[in-house]
């Protein structure tokens, strides 16, 4: 819009300037001629007049200035004598526009002809001489309403074609912002509808210039555009299914891990129903709580005995078993409270002693001096870890002494050390010592009876209370286990 | 047997099991002590609405009316003294997570099966000791009676002896 009005008034600046000018010219050209016009009828009365200015025949001049009424252009005539006094005048005095006298003074004194443009006339004047000596002068006024009708004419014709051109230029300038702005304004929309995110807005291009150029780069650039998001969009969508299957494993490695779960509860359940049978009436025939006070002979009590035995292996196969898969499911919950390891560790160590004792064995509790006074730590597993790796020392260890050393270790950790004078356990079997199933020698296993579970099991108790164990030993010379905890047991790192 | 009191307690035991209810019948007949058992829980809470016994011992996994319903019933019960009654759990749940479990759920103690009969009965003179005496149970002491069943360390004592 503003490009148009710019345009029509550049138009009408420049149709009106080119009017102006040649209106100019025209007055210019009109002027000259009109000036060439009277100093031709000065000459032809200045050579008609000459011969009775010199004799001053005033009648001959007076017809010779009147006869010039003939033609319409010049108005009135006068001559002057030679001293530039007036002579004889057609018409009346009040019909001359300029003080004929001065005018007349002013002509005698010039060689040239003057002329002295009035509002619509013009006046001109030129002296006449004979040899050398004027001997007057004849004046002329001329009308220049021709002109100015002329010119009239010429403004109205100017005026017409700039109006004209005006209109020409409005068109134009409407067309050309069809054109131009037209195909920019679709532009901007196109844009402002890829901003929204409809990118299937193409634009449509029907011409072959900067424009159709700009629109087929902007066509491109969507295309690319819908391209890009489309293979964002795919890559979206995979990423979604590749998730939904992530989470369909998960839930189907959750649930089975929860069906292992329940399995292994039930199964614990229902393996210990029949076994409390089996375990409880044995234990009433071995502790003599018969009703009819019947005894056994020493040979039924010797079989009442392996059946006990056999029965209890079991059920501690079955806990072993038990908890073993449930550290390696990581299904092992951990229980977070504040221990002094002094009571702690004294207790546990007072319920095995009887065990010792039987065995002819000492067994010793060492708090150094760097031990700590308070720990946090799951207290039923420590106490598993603790008891059974004091079982294994004696059950190891003919004779001599099962020592624990309780100590720091760093700045946060802290240890229980279990040291025997047993049998030891040779270099190549100390890195098997915690798998499962795994005594060190085999052909021992009636001497040395268990499930070949509880060092696996101790492994992983520790390993749930982010500890390690290590092992220390010499064939023959005792072993060392050495536990090292976390002193404040963190239930993030469970 | 010398030291144990028994007489005159009256004693409700519930198992489905019919060899594991009568093993603990007969430990607690030979002490001396009254036991009315029952194989079904219906029959269980109908005993328990008609005599205010001092002590059950009850099962946890059985069919229709599970030794959970059970304690559930008596601890929600309008008469005080229903309400209040001793139940100890004598179960065959013995996964980590099953005593919390087991506790919460208001029972006053529980005992792992499979039972020792000495030490069974042990447990269960203390217990009537403390019902006895009016001792209530404090939550810590709860798990009591689970200790000394569960310790691996009377297996080692038997293989040495």
């Amino acid at each position: 819009m503003k490009l148009t009005l710019l345009m029509t008034f550049l138009v009408i600046a420049g149709v009106g300037s080119v009017t102006l000018l040649s209106i100019q010219r025209e007055r210019i050209s009109f002027r000259a001629d009109l000036e060439e016009q009277a100093n031709a009828q000065l000459d032809s009365l200045s050579v008609a007049g000459s011969d009775l200015l010199y004799r001053l025949q005033l009648s001959g001049l007076q017809n010779l200035i009147n006869s010039l009424s003939a033609k319409q252009t010049i108005n009135t005539a006068w001559v002057y004598d030679s001293t530039g006094h007036l002579l004889v005048t057609k018409g009346t005095s009040s019909d001359y526009s300029v003080d004929l006298d001065p005018f007349g003074s002013k002509i005698v004194g010039s060689n040239d002809t003057v002329y002295e443009w009035q509002n619509a006339k013009l006046v001109a004047g030129k002296a006449v001489s004979l040899g050398r000596q004027i001997i007057g002068a004849f004046g002329i006024e001329l009308s220049t309403a021709s002109l100015e009708t002329k010119l009239a004419s010429l403004r109205d014709e100017g005026l017409s074609v700039a109006l004209f051109a005006s209109l020409v230029a409005l068109i134009i300038a409407i067309g050309m912002s069809r054109t131009l702005t037209e195909p920019l304004r679709v532009l901007t929309t196109a844009t402002q509808q890829i901003a929204q995110g409809d990118l299937s807005h193409t634009i449509a291009v029907t011409s072959n210039d900067e424009i159709s150029v700009l629109a087929r780069a902007f066509n491109a650039m969507t295309i690319r555009l819908q391209e890009t998001v489309q293979g964002l969009q795919q890559r979206t969508h995979e990423l979604q299914l590749s998730e939904i299957e992530l989470r369909k494993s998960k839930e189907i490695a959750e649930a089975a891990n929860y069906s292992k779960s329940a399995f292994l509860a039930s199964m614990s359940h229902e393996l210990r129903t029949p076994l409390n049978a089996v375990l409880g009436f044995a234990s009433i025939l071995h502790s003599g709580m018969v009703k009819d006070g019947a005894v056994l002979s020493p040979s039924q009590l010797e079989l009442l005995k392996k059946i006990e035995l056999n029965g209890r292996h079991l059920r501690d196969l079955i806990n072993d078993v038990l908890d073993l898969a449930k550290i390696e499911s990581g299904r092992m919950t951990v229980t977070i409270t504040e221990d002094r390891p002094e009571t702690l560790l004294n207790n546990t160590v007072d319920a095995m002693r009887s065990l010792a004792i039987n065995k002819g064995l000492e067994l010793n509790l060492v708090f150094l001096q760097d031990a700590p006074e308070v720990v946090l730590c799951d207290t039923r597993k420590l106490q598993q870890i603790v008891t059974n790796l004091i079982g294994n020392a004696i059950k190891f260890t003919a004779q001599g002494e099962v020592c624990v050393e309780v100590g720091a270790s760093g700045l946060d950790y802290w240890q229980i050390a279990v040291r025997d004078t047993g049998i030891g356990i040779p270099e190549d079997a100390r890195e098997h010592i915690f798998d499962k199933f795994q005594q060190v020698d085999t052909t021992d296993r009636r001497e040395y009876e268990g499930t070949g579970l509880g060092l696996a099991i101790v492994k992983g108790l520790i390993e749930t209370l982010q500890g390690t164990v290590k092992v220390q030993s010499a064939l023959g010379n005792g072993s060392t286990f050495v536990v090292r905890l976390p002193q404040r047991l963190d239930r993030r790192g469970v | 047997m010398a030291g144990f009191s028994f007489e005159n307690w009256q004693v409700l035991v519930v198992d489905d099991e019919p060899d594991n209810l009568m093993l603990l019948e007969y430990v607690l007949t030979f002490h001396n002590v009254c036991v009315t058992s029952t194989r079904s829980g219906e029959a269980a809470l109908k005993l328990i609405k008609e005599h205010a016994y001092p002590l059950a011992l009850v099962d946890i996994q059985m069919p229709r009316i599970s030794g959970w319903d059970i304690v559930k019933r008596i601890r929600s019960d309008e008469n005080p003294q229903i309400r209040c009654m001793n139940v100890i759990a004598v179960t065959a749940l013995a996964m980590a997570g099953d005593e919390d479990r087991i506790i919460r759920s208001g029972f006053d103690g529980y005992i792992v099966k499979p039972i020792d009969a000495p030490t069974f009965a042990q447990t269960i003179q203390t217990i009537l000791d403390r019902v006895q005496s009016r001792v209530s149970y404090s939550p810590s002491e709860k798990t009591l009676f689970q200790e000394p069943l569960t310790d691996r360390t009377d297996l080692i004592a038997s293989n040495e002896a």
